[in-house]
């Protein structure tokens, strides 16, 4: 169970040196890299389906209520809501045994909120529980006490009231307003923040962005001038507000050129929202809108990421067919590139970081189209 | 058993009302119920944390369409559940794959019939168990969650990972060929 490829294949996170010994044990074995590339676009191709068969979630929870001891938690509306989706998610159930095993768990969690809520009705009123070990699943089948840690629940309370508050300009009502940050890159260089709900942003050249990093964090960014931002997809839309306009969206990478006067969006995966001057247009990959300060946005135009992103400094492919990569790569390391004939016509996606070196490219592309790369007299090569 | 204070219909309803006393009250009465619950699901992680507050905001942010006052609890184990949701469609992102985040869902809502067959192809191979495992991590479960909802451990759950991938090697050497054309 210890060997790099098992780890790879089960574990939840891999080390930098599981990684490391999982590299070494690819080198050898080019044929299990291809192999787990393949492995990894099945995961890929099962979580899409399930997206597929259940593309609200919600409606999974509203099934899995209505099907159980707890139904009368649910109001008409909900009630009529699962009893619409009940044969589509009982076809659903059929197909994939993941998902009942899902339905079953969640009215086991019903029950252990249940049983937590009970606990705290039994509790004696001023009673200060003990903290309990963390449970496990097995174990949440009886009730369970309820876990207490009194001294901190005002201020989550604090914390999820003031979020609100903060939208609702409320500020000087509560005392613990989280304290802003504010991140900036050096000219010339660049400074990657990570946020806490995932998403990251990539400052280039003096860009500064403002943030409330606070529990929770509200997803609202202020951003000046040219920030990429990776964002993790979540319920609560991810703004990022500039002078002349804002973005909104949902889980997406995207680029942003903010200065006083205007502000760019370079659209490079799923869909963004633009807002300026009270109007909206929708960017989907590959599209580019400014709007100037008092402006509403540019009607969306289709344009080369890779081009339009360049300040990045990462290597954008959307459906690039190989031909294409191949003069790109050349044009960037300096080195050839050659693809065999048979494949100049595959498309490609990927985005590489820029401290990428061009074998580690090459070795991607060339698992990911099931090919072998191979070097010949300082050349990197693609071939079936 | 009747609800712990302070839920009862008046606090709920004051706090709808805009009494922001009574609101921080059903706040702060619902976190020890949350925290027990969180902790429960996931475990005492950091995440706990968040869990808790993203509840509570949705409670918040809700708290005016409950009809029903005395349907705190329903109201506040929905949110709870909901957020559950959240946290296992949200684990497993593009971030984690090896390779291009974009190029699967998109050619596959592109409607790859080819591949489609192929991958029910590579699945029929494995057994009911095996599936529902792949499915269970690809919906956003961690091993050691999958081991205890199937009563199995988490090495044997990894096992049976790892066996899934022998067996399939061969018959995805021809999916990737259709993804990708």
């Amino acid at each position: 169970m210890n060997d790099p490829l098992t780890k790879a294949l089960a574990a939840d996170q891999l080390t930098a040196e599981d990684r490391q010994a999982l590299r070494e044990l690819l080198d050898t074995e080019p044929g299990l890299r291809q192999a787990l590339a393949r492995w990894a676009a099945l995961q890929g191709l099962i979580r899409q389906r399930l997206h597929t068969a259940i593309p609200d979630q919600r409606l999974l929870v509203l099934y899995a209520l209505s099907t159980s001891a707890h139904a009368p938690v649910l109001s008409a509306e909900e009630q009529a809501a699962a009893a619409a989706a009940r044969a589509e998610i009982e076809e659903a159930l059929q197909q994939h045994p993941g998902l009942e095993a899902v339905v079953e768990d969640m009215q086991r969690a019903a029950g252990t909120f249940e049983a937590e809520w009970q606990a705290a009705a039994a509790r004696a009123p001023g009673e200060d529980p003990a903290t309990r070990k963390p449970a496990s699943r097995a174990a949440d089948r009886p009730a369970q006490p309820a876990v207490r840690q009194r001294r901190t629940s005002w201020q989550y309370v604090g914390w999820a009231t003031a979020a609100v508050l903060v939208a609702a300009s409320l500020l000087l009502l509560w005392p613990r307003e989280p304290a802003l940050s504010v991140a900036e890159s050096i000219p010339g260089e660049t400074t990657t923040v990570a946020f806490p709900d995932g998403s990251t942003a990539l400052l280039v050249d003096a860009a500064r962005i403002t943030y409330r990093p606070g529990a929770p964090f509200d997803r609202t960014v202020d951003a000046q001038g040219a920030v990429y931002f990776t964002v993790t997809p979540r319920e609560t839309p991810f703004r990022v507000a500039t002078a002349a306009a804002e973005v909104r969206v949902l889980g997406t990478a995207f680029g942003v050129e903010a200065s006083e006067e205007a502000t760019e969006v370079v659209l490079a995966t799923g869909q963004v929202a633009l807002t300026a001057a009270g109007q909206e247009v929708t960017l989907t990959a590959g599209e580019r809108s400014r709007a100037a300060v008092g402006a509403p946005p540019s009607a969306p135009e289709r344009v080369d990421i890779s081009e339009r992103l360049a300040w990045t400094g990462l290597l954008f492919f959307r459906e690039t067919p190989m031909a294409v990569v191949a003069e790109r790569l050349e044009a960037r390391f300096g080195r050839a590139v050659q693809v065999a004939p048979s494949l100049t016509d595959e498309r490609v996606s990927g985005t590489f970081a820029k401290d990428a070196s061009l074998e580690e490219i090459v070795e991607a592309l060339a698992a990911t189209l099931g090919a072998t790369a191979a070097t010949e007299d300082q050349a990197l090569q693609i071939k079936p | 058993m009747s609800d712990p204070a302070p839920f009862d219909a008046d606090t709920v309803l004051a706090a709808q009302a805009g009494d922001a006393a009574a609101r921080d009250r059903l706040l702060a009465g619902l976190e020890p119920i949350l925290r027990g619950f969180f902790i429960n699901r996931v475990g005492k992680r950091p995440a706990v944390d968040d869990l808790i507050q993203n509840t509570l905001l949705r409670v918040h942010r809700g708290l005016n369409d409950l009809k029903n006052p005395d349907r705190l609890k329903a109201f506040a184990m929905k949110a709870a559940l909901f957020e559950v949701q959240d946290l296992y469609r949200g684990r497993y992102g593009p971030k984690e794959t090896l390779f291009d985040p974009d190029i699967l869902p998109e050619r596959s809502m592109d409607g790859e019939a080819g591949a489609a067959v192929d991958a029910e192809r590579a699945l029929s191979l494995l057994t009911t168990k095996a599936r529902r495992i792949l499915e269970l991590r690809a919906y956003g479960y961690r091993y050691r969650e999958i081991a205890e909802m199937i009563d199995s451990t988490e090495a044997a759950v990894k096992m049976q990972v790892k066996r899934a991938f022998d067996k399939m090697k061969e018959v995805l050497a021809a999916l990737l060929v259709l993804l990708l054309g």
